[in-house]
């Protein structure tokens, strides 16, 4: 195992501890918890045993395991981004209605003479 | 007919009084002024008027105000609704060219800056954003319109039922005339003037609303 491998377990470590103590601290649900471990899990599995990167960059005609692994994250980053950003969205439309709705209850008519 | 007049206000405390009274004097008695999160004292000066006013907590945007207002406006029963800045830029008398349409059949009429060869449009905002913003709108809502970013406009309480303003900020004026085609609303452009006090959105406020025009084809259905 060579110094690039330990760094990124010690990474790993460091994230799956934050990620106990937030299902401890109920941050996070245990399903969300679930979904990073085996993402995390899967990482580092990668990183122990590299040479699994590089038979399915072979077969997939990729040059080498690590422009795999760059070409998979940059799909799931921006399909993350889509995520966020429609979830962002939502948040807005949502905000937008709550507002609306206060402000139209809170409404000042106009005083008669 | 029962007509009001919705007023989006963000920070617009100098001009309002103005607006407001202008209005009264040509006897637009229900005047609805959605004060948009302002900063300033806009609220405290509208406040003077004997006029609804309706605050939103957060500054939304522009196409928010303009939904609240028509939603309390449909709710105070309105039969026509009558979209009127805040700046002090448009003319009270063409609110009547605006109810005359409704009254012989329209359902949406919208006001364009340039049918009426009065007016002094800047330069650079008349061919580096309205003229771009004008085929843009064509290419994507099939309405051929003159002047697709005039916030003066009037709508039957029935089309302000159908035409729900989702879009906040300034592409609300692209998703007007997108649900104008959607619904196959009646609709007619009419001359209007206005007087520019300020250049008002800038060149890089003006090339968000080119992008703003497109936003709502994309995200639309979310």
């Amino acid at each position: 195992m060579n110094l690039v491998q330990i760094l990124i377990l010690l990474f790993i470590f460091f994230v799956l501890y934050r990620l106990v103590i937030k299902l401890i601290k109920h941050e996070i649900t245990i399903f969300l918890f679930a979904v990073w471990l085996i993402f995390w899990l899967n990482i580092s599995f990668f990183a122990i045993y590299p040479n699994v990167l590089s038979y399915i960059s072979s077969k997939l005609g990729v040059g080498r395991g690590v422009d795999v692994a760059i070409y998979a994250s940059i799909l799931v980053i921006f399909y993350s981004i889509f995520r966020i950003f429609t979830h962002l969205q939502m948040q807005e439309k949502k905000i937008s209605e709550i507002v609306r709705k206060i402000a139209i209850i809170l409404a000042e008519k106009p005083k008669k003479k | 007919m029962k007509t009001f007049i919705v007023i989006p206000a963000y920070n617009e405390a100098k001009t309002i009084a103005q607006v407001i009274e202008k209005l009264l004097n040509q006897n637009y008695d229900n005047i609805i002024v959605v004060n948009d999160g302002s900063s300033d004292e806009t609220a405290e000066v509208v406040k003077n008027f004997p006029v609804h006013l309706i605050n939103h907590a957060v500054n939304l945007g522009q196409g928010a105000a303009l939904q609240t207002g028509n939603e309390y406006a449909l709710e105070m029963g309105a039969d026509a609704i009558v979209h009127f800045d805040a700046d002090d830029q448009m003319k009270v008398d063409d609110i009547k060219k605006f109810l005359d349409g409704l009254q012989t059949g329209y359902q949406v009429v919208l006001g364009s800056r340039y049918l009426s060869g009065n007016n002094k449009i800047p330069f650079l905002k008349k061919y580096l954003i309205h003229k771009p913003g004008i085929w843009v709108n064509w290419l994507f809502t099939g309405l051929k319109l003159t002047d697709v970013h005039c916030g003066f406009r009037a709508l039957t309480s029935s089309a302000a039922s159908k035409i729900k303003i989702r879009q906040n900020n300034m592409a609300h004026a692209s998703e007007i005339n997108a649900l104008i085609k959607k619904y196959g609303l009646s609709y007619k452009e009419v001359p209007v003037e206005v007087t520019y006090h300020k250049f008002g959105q800038g060149l890089r406020g003006g090339f968000k609303i080119i992008i703003d025009l497109i936003k709502p084809i994309f995200f639309d259905n979310i």
